[in-house]
């Protein structure tokens, strides 16, 4: 709206402008002075320019400055009459002015104010949408690499090997669960307060240096080494895999992460896995000369029988025959000894009640002794399968020891269990269930450095000893899949306790007696590659009734064997040497024997019992076992046995 | 030398025009710093027959600009005219020269206008004041075109309109020009000091800038450079912090003085970041934050840097930034109260809030760095004394 001043004067002062016409231009940048003969002509005028008169000011034109102001007013022309009046009542034409000039400016001013605030307003509201658009986005993102990031921590922190960081000072910087617990700094609140050189052991500290070097030259390094437990100090063998870790924009290396993992089982599995190599490479040097030794022996044993049966029992030469068979036998179970941890000691296992069985070796082992000994057994222990001579040679093993460790009499306390073992328990056994037999004595006990090598073979520390009791022991328990442990201490005492997998047959065999010697009739052909077997076995046949013929290979024997069909003398038996070196054995005779006749019966003998044919002798296609060295008796009861049984 | 300034909110270009003349009447100006809102550009030529009609003569040279607001001694509004009426008794031979084109080339406009306006004082230039139209020149080019010429510290700043970004006018003798360069320059015995500051401080790693072109910033060392100020500041770069979160910039004359850039455009899809005003590839940057305590004392610091041994008679001259009054929300209240604490509540000042600043840094010693185009960063020069 544009705003007009009319100023009333008579005649208008010198140098003012008439503007005799109205433009558009005159109308926007008014106020401006009109000169029109009418107030009425004037205020058309006006409105058709979009303006109107705003005031009317009477002045005389010797007030006013007109020159200064330059601006043109609107003249009317009005009775002299009316003039005082109007202007007594209406303002002077300045303060109009400037009253419609301040308003004219304020408003504008107003309005230019109040669009940039709007606009202002409009730009803030706009940028709010897109800021809090992409904050979202963000916060989004972010709560996605936090759960990313928790995933991460919780695989970190649950994690079986220790996870940690520190920084190239060995100032710890995080430590996970595992780690804590496995160098014993679970009851540290803030592991930062830690170095890592406090966890290693001040003779491997420039070990530690050389570490740091390495990974400052090529960013890794992986190795075996030992941490330093922080409240017991304890040696923790570990295998290490530490990298660097570097800063994402300026790859400089910031700090390093390791990883350990607690080698300790494994290390003792190694040792265990050692000492089996190395019980097994005794064993098969043992077993060897033990299998020559028992021919040896088979055939001292047999001639010692055969003089037996000739000689008179109460007579002297009957007598020293009695104690020279004795001799032998105690031969004979120092072969087994040696046989046993060998690699052929397979158990021939049957079931059999553990109570009956610790009762019967208990009491032949204390015979003599001024030592007691204490059986508790639970009730309902389950059975077990087990080779009943082997087991018993175990029992009798760790009794002698416990007798010898109390020199001055004392109690034994036998004692047996039922046990169901679980994964990743004590003993590292198979997850089943096993029946725990325990040997306590209350003697001088075992020193600490001594229990690592206890069950190695020829480790002994008595001077009547030749260490392999309790390696054989171990030799048999392993061999029954079980395991056997011991502890001690010192001046208390020492408690040896062996575990076996209990059997799944409720029926258990009973443990008896010999059968006495049997004679018969028959004739029954000895495969043997030793002569001197050959010999003394046909010989004791022979005192028993039988006639027999003699193979040294398997080859031989099966030609006897045809020949006895084809001419209608069939043998009635047959035994057969298990090794024969350099030639058929009797494995693969036995093979070709019953290919040739399916009903013959044959005996395995052997002194080296070779991946279980002697344990399991009738898969492989005997009918029966005598193991060297035999007696008359012996070789009898197994010869008559087999001859009794119907073909 | 003889100073007045004067200020109006008079709407109607003629009465402003007018008002502004009346006052600076007394001293009989030679020259006329003229800074006006963009609300008077219905009628500029109506602005200068105010002035000249209440002078009483069309003699005395007037330069100036729009821009978002004015400062004045007596007053800091968002429209309005101001004035500053300079009268060197003779001393000073005074030129004016633009140069239009600068949307094309600013460099070469700049470079162009620099040559004449220093033709006009035989070469012998003694201060400069220049203004471009910072609705289509390329400030970072401006001053590059200007420093192959000139050698002496010179001022000022990209004219504006009310932050709407959609025009702006420098104003020359009855004319308000759109996309030109222009300069003022004195050329005799004219004492004056210049200093420039932001109270911005850089924060973070430094950044090489790997790709650009032109002002916009693609890439900075191997990331996006959206990403690479995400990575600093620790949050995205919002619509909000266009024309507020600058980038510190290091020149390659190695003075270790950084001047600010703040960005004008997003692109959401590449990553890159406008700014306003070019930037060349390789240039060393850092992210900056400050608080609006610490750009007030932008301000004290620019002060402390001038030559104020002779405070008596001078007047000053201050080009602000838009950005700044945005982010001050006071409309330049406090930075004004700032030089009149310091320089003296009666000193002829004017100035107003620029898009973009132009100046050098006054070292300790006195002497100058090179002149650089800045962003929300305050420049003032005293005159006189």
């Amino acid at each position: 709206m544009n705003y007009f001043l009319l100023s009333l004067v008579e005649n208008p002062p010198p140098g003012f402008t008439f503007k005799p016409f109205l433009s558009k231009h005159d109308v926007r940048s008014g106020p401006f002075a009109l000169f029109s003969h009418s107030l009425e002509t004037a205020e058309l005028r006006l409105k058709e320019m979009g303006g109107f008169i705003a005031g009317i000011i009477v002045t005389d034109s010797d007030d006013y400055q007109w020159g200064a102001r330059a601006f043109p007013i609107f003249h009317l022309g009005v009775p002299p009459s009316l003039r005082p009046h109007l202007s007594a009542l209406l303002p002077s034409f300045l303060e109009l002015l400037e009253m419609i000039q301040s308003y004219w400016d304020k408003d504008r001013n107003i309005s230019l104010e109040l669009a940039r605030a709007v606009e202002d307003r409009r730009r803030l509201a706009n940028d709010f949408a897109r800021s809090r658009k992409s904050l979202l986005e963000e916060i989004s993102e972010r709560k996605k690499i936090k759960e990313h990031q928790q995933v991460l921590s919780s695989l970190v922190e649950n994690s079986n090997d220790m996870i940690g960081i520190a920084s190239f000072d060995g100032s710890l910087v995080y430590l996970n669960r595992a780690g804590k617990k496995l160098v014993g700094l679970e009851d540290v609140e803030d592991v930062r307060t830690i170095n890592l050189r406090e966890l290693i052991f001040p003779k491997h500290q420039s070990a530690l240096d050389s570490i740091f070097s390495a990974l400052s030259r090529s960013g890794i390094w992986r190795g075996e080494a030992k941490y330093r437990h922080y409240k017991s100090g304890a040696s923790i063998p570990v295998e290490v895999h530490a990298f660097v870790i570097r800063d994402s924009k300026t790859d400089q290396a910031i700090a390093f992460a390791n990883i350990s993992r607690d080698v300790r089982d494994r290390k003792s599995m190694e040792r265990e896995m050692i000492k089996g190599q190395k019980l097994e490479s005794i064993g098969g040097l043992a077993g060897g000369i033990a299998h020559d030794f028992n021919n040896l022996l088979t055939a001292i044993a047999g001639y010692v029988s055969l003089a037996q049966a000739q000689a008179s029992p109460e007579g002297e030469v009957g007598k020293h025959l009695v104690a020279a068979e004795r001799t032998i036998f105690r031969a004979r179970d120092l072969t087994h000894q040696l046989l046993t941890f060998s690699r052929g000691g397979t158990p021939v296992k049957r079931t059999v009640a553990v109570g009956e069985l610790i009762r019967d070796s208990a009491g032949l082992a204390l015979t003599g002794s001024n030592v007691r000994c204490d059986i508790v057994l639970a009730p309902d222990l389950w059975h077990v399968d087990v080779d009943e001579g082997q087991i018993s040679q175990v029992i009798n093993n760790l009794l002698i020891n416990a007798c010898q460790a109390m020199p001055d009499g004392g109690v034994i306390r036998i004692s047996s269990q039922n046990e169901t073992l679980g994964i990743n328990e004590r003993p590292p056994l198979k997850e089943g269930r096993y029946v725990r037999i325990s040997v306590k004595d209350h003697g001088i006990g075992i020193p600490g450095e001594h229990l690592p090598k206890i069950f190695d073979p020829y480790f002994t520390t008595k001077q009547k000893g030749n260490g392999l009791g309790l390696a054989t022991s171990y030799a048999i328990i392993k061999k029954h899949e079980g395991s056997i442990l011991v502890e001690s201490k010192l001046g208390v005492g020492a408690t040896f306790h062996f575990y076996l997998p209990a059997s799944r047959n409720k029926n258990a065999r009973q443990i008896g007696p010999e059968v006495k010697t049997q004679k018969g009739e028959g004739r029954i052909l000895v495969m043997d590659d030793v002569e001197a077997v050959r010999e003394v076995a046909t010989n004791m046949l022979r005192s028993l009734g039988y006639t027999t013929a003699d193979a040294s290979d398997g080859v031989e024997a099966l030609e006897l064997y045809r020949e006895s069909m084809e001419t209608g003398k069939p043998f009635d038996a047959v035994i057969l040497d298990l090794t024969v070196p350099g030639g058929m054995g009797g494995q693969e005779t036995v093979r070709n024997l019953l290919r040739m006749d399916p009903k013959a019966k044959v005996i395995v003998s052997s002194g080296y019992s070779n991946d279980g044919i002697m344990a399991d002798y009738k898969v492989h296609g005997f009918s029966d076992v005598v193991p060297k060295p035999y007696n008359l008796t012996q070789l009898g009861d197994a010869v008559g046995r087999l001859l009794s049984k119907p073909c | 030398m003889r100073f007045k300034s004067a200020s109006t909110i008079r709407t109607d270009p003629y009465r402003a025009g007018a008002e502004i003349g009346d006052a600076l009447r007394e001293i009989v100006p030679e020259v006329i710093l003229l800074f006006a809102s963009i609300s008077y550009e219905q009628a500029f030529t109506d602005l200068f027959d105010g002035i000249g009609d209440s002078l009483g003569s069309t003699a005395a040279l007037i330069f100036g600009g729009t821009g978002d607001g004015i400062y004045e001694t007596s007053r800091v509004s968002n429209y309005g005219v101001c004035a500053l009426g300079i009268h060197s008794g003779g001393k000073l031979r005074w030129s004016a020269a633009f140069e239009k084109g600068v949307s094309a080339d600013s460099y070469s406009a700049a470079r162009t206008c620099a040559l004449k306006a220093l033709s006009q004082v035989d070469g012998q230039a003694g201060c400069a004041f220049v203004l471009a139209d910072g609705t289509k020149a390329d400030g970072s080019r401006i001053v590059a075109g200007i420093n192959s010429v000139l050698r002496i510290p010179y001022f000022g700043g990209l004219t504006g309109d009310d932050r709407k970004f959609t025009r702006s006018r420098v104003l020359l003798n009855g004319q308000g020009l759109e996309d030109v360069v222009a300069i003022l320059m004195a050329s005799g015995e004219v004492s004056h000091s210049i200093n420039a500051a932001s109270g911005w401080s850089p924060i973070g790693t430094t950044g090489i800038i790997e790709e650009c072109e032109g002002n916009s910033i693609r890439r900075i060392s191997g990331v996006s450079a959206q990403t690479f100020m995400k990575e600093q500041l620790g949050k995205p770069l919002g619509e909000a912090d266009l024309g507020i979160i600058p980038l510190a910039t290091y020149p390659s004359e190695g003075t270790g003085c950084f001047s600010l850039r703040t960005p004008s455009h997003l692109d959401p899809h590449t990553g890159a970041i406008n700014l306003f005003g070019s930037i060349d590839q390789g240039t060393s940057v850092r992210v900056c934050t400050a608080t609006r305590e610490e750009v007030i004392k932008g301000v004290s610091i620019a002060l402390e840097g001038l030559n104020l041994e002779k405070a008596e008679g001078i007047a000053a001259v201050v080009i602000s930034c838009a950005g700044r009054k945005w982010l001050l929300e006071d409309q330049g209240k406090g930075e004004v109260e700032r030089i009149l604490a310091t320089l003296g509540r009666k000193i002829p000042l004017v100035g107003f809030p620029s898009f973009g600043e132009i100046g050098p840094f006054r070292k300790p010693d006195g002497t100058y760095t090179g002149t650089f185009f800045h962003n929300v960063t305050f420049v003032v020069c005293t005159i006189g004394g």
